[in-house]
């Protein structure tokens, strides 16, 4: 008979779920004397009964639901309010950004000449607007409208590891990939990534701004180091950013159009 | 599919805690590294079929697990003599590779697929198709992606490649 040992966790935990031996077709698992099969469940009913007393149900629900928020939470903008001279971090509730699932891209959209100017093998970002047959690649200085919905994409080129942030004209900062905090930035050199959200334009004036902070030297780009880099830039007073050796980024720099109705209503 | 949670975590909560302190060792993140499963399998759950939910959540908390070892990583000015010393304690085979993930060395290279994929062959055993099944690929395309992977461990044994 087969050591039970060996039996790979997961095949165990699907059978104490009610599946069955066949269903799971693990030759290892089949092997098993039932005895054996009957001992492995009996340790994970104890298992089981103990979690859920250390962990109850009810407790669970709600931490899990808290995170839930809190991830919610986010992925909401931060505003930073200057005050003399120091910005003060706030959360944001009043601007959303309406996440919508990712447009289909056309790839004879993807320009031939993407590379041209670029040091061989970076990585390549590309804007598009969602037109309403089709989409529009967007280049640096084109003007976009509150409103509008935006879709992000992103050649890896040579990066081993990239995060792609936007900055607006209100000194909001985005993260648009990887999709959470958390995530990790490591990406595959030589792929097309799609960013999983679309992004929706909000009435922040003047500019929206989209780093691709990127490495190629196995490092890979911190989440939050980036978001300081672009906190700490005030609004239209920094050009160029302060990043820390091996850490390289480019930028995709969007005008904003005027929002007609606030200029109508303005005093 | 809809999921409730608190019946969803009544179900398969023990089974993916269980997961979480298989990989990381510790109970505080593991509990946490659960709740952010169960989060993910919220944010998810309209796209999702009810269908091997055991398996995907298996999956899941295996992502959310690795990523976490990845926050671990120490800053770079820490001796990398430490590092090595990290790999060569950890007697396990399998310790061995969850060593590798906190150092971040299959992280910079490998996409989360291949990770998921060497730690269900390498750390849980099982074979190649059975991975290939609960992955739904091939198995030449899983035997593919663990290619360079074992190329990896295998210089690390030899203390070919440099930490």
């Amino acid at each position: 008979m087969k050591p039970d040992a060996s039996i790979p966790q997961l095949f165990m935990e699907r059978l104490m779920v009610g599946e069955s031996v066949e269903d799971i077709g693990s030759k290892s698992l089949s092997q098993l004397s039932p005895e054996q099969r009957d001992a492995r469940m009996d340790t994970l009913r104890v298992s089981n009964a103990d979690i859920l007393e250390m962990y109850p149900p009810v407790q669970m629900r709600v931490a899990i639901t808290e995170r839930q928020q809190l991830r919610r939470a986010q992925r909401q903008r931060t505003l930073w309010i200057p005050a003399s001279g120091v910005a003060v971090a706030t959360a944001l509730l009043a601007l959303m950004i309406y996440w919508n699932a990712a447009m289909e891209l056309d790839p004879r959209e993807m320009r031939e000449d993407e590379y041209i100017g670029l040091k061989s093998g970076d990585p390549v970002l590309r804007v598009y607007r969602r037109l309403p047959d089709g989409q529009e690649a967007l280049g640096d200085g084109a003007v976009v409208r509150k409103g509008e919905t935006l879709q992000l994409l992103f050649l890896t080129g040579d990066a081993t590891s990239l995060a792609i942030l936007s900055l607006d004209g209100a000194d909001a900062v985005t993260l648009h990939y990887p999709p959470d905090e958390g995530d990790s930035t490591q990406v595959t050199s030589g792929e097309r990534v799609v960013v999983p959200y679309a992004y929706v334009l909000d009435d922040a004036p003047a500019f929206e701004r989209f780093f691709l902070f990127f490495r190629t030297d196995g490092e890979w780009v911190d989440v939050s180091t980036v978001r300081r880099i672009l906190e700490q830039m005030t609004f239209s007073k920094q050009r160029v950013l302060q990043v820390p050796s091996g850490l390289r980024y480019q930028e995709l720099w969007l005008r904003k159009a005027p929002d007609i109705t606030t200029e109508s209503n303005a005093p | 599919m809809t999921v409730h949670v608190e019946d969803s975590y009544r179900q398969h909560g023990p089974m993916v805690l269980r997961r979480c302190r298989r990989i990381l060792g510790n109970e505080e993140e593991a509990v946490e590294a659960m709740q952010d499963t169960f989060v993910r399998l919220l944010e998810k759950q309209h796209t999702l079929s009810a269908d091997h939910l055991t398996g995907l959540l298996y999956r899941m908390a295996t992502n959310v697990c690795l990523n976490r070892l990845r926050t671990r990583r120490r800053r770079p000015a820490d001796a990398d003599t430490e590092r090595v010393q990290q790999i060569a304690d950890a007697r396990l085979p399998e310790d061995r590779l969850l060593s590798m993930f906190t150092l971040g060395r299959l992280f910079s290279r490998h996409r989360e697929s291949t990770r998921t994929i060497a730690v269900l062959h390498l750390l849980d055993g099982m074979t190649l198709e059975e991975v290939a099944r609960e992955v739904g690929m091939s198995v030449s395309g899983v035997r593919k992606r663990l290619a360079p992977l074992r190329q990896e461990l295998e210089k690390l044994d030899t203390g070919e490649s440099k930490i």
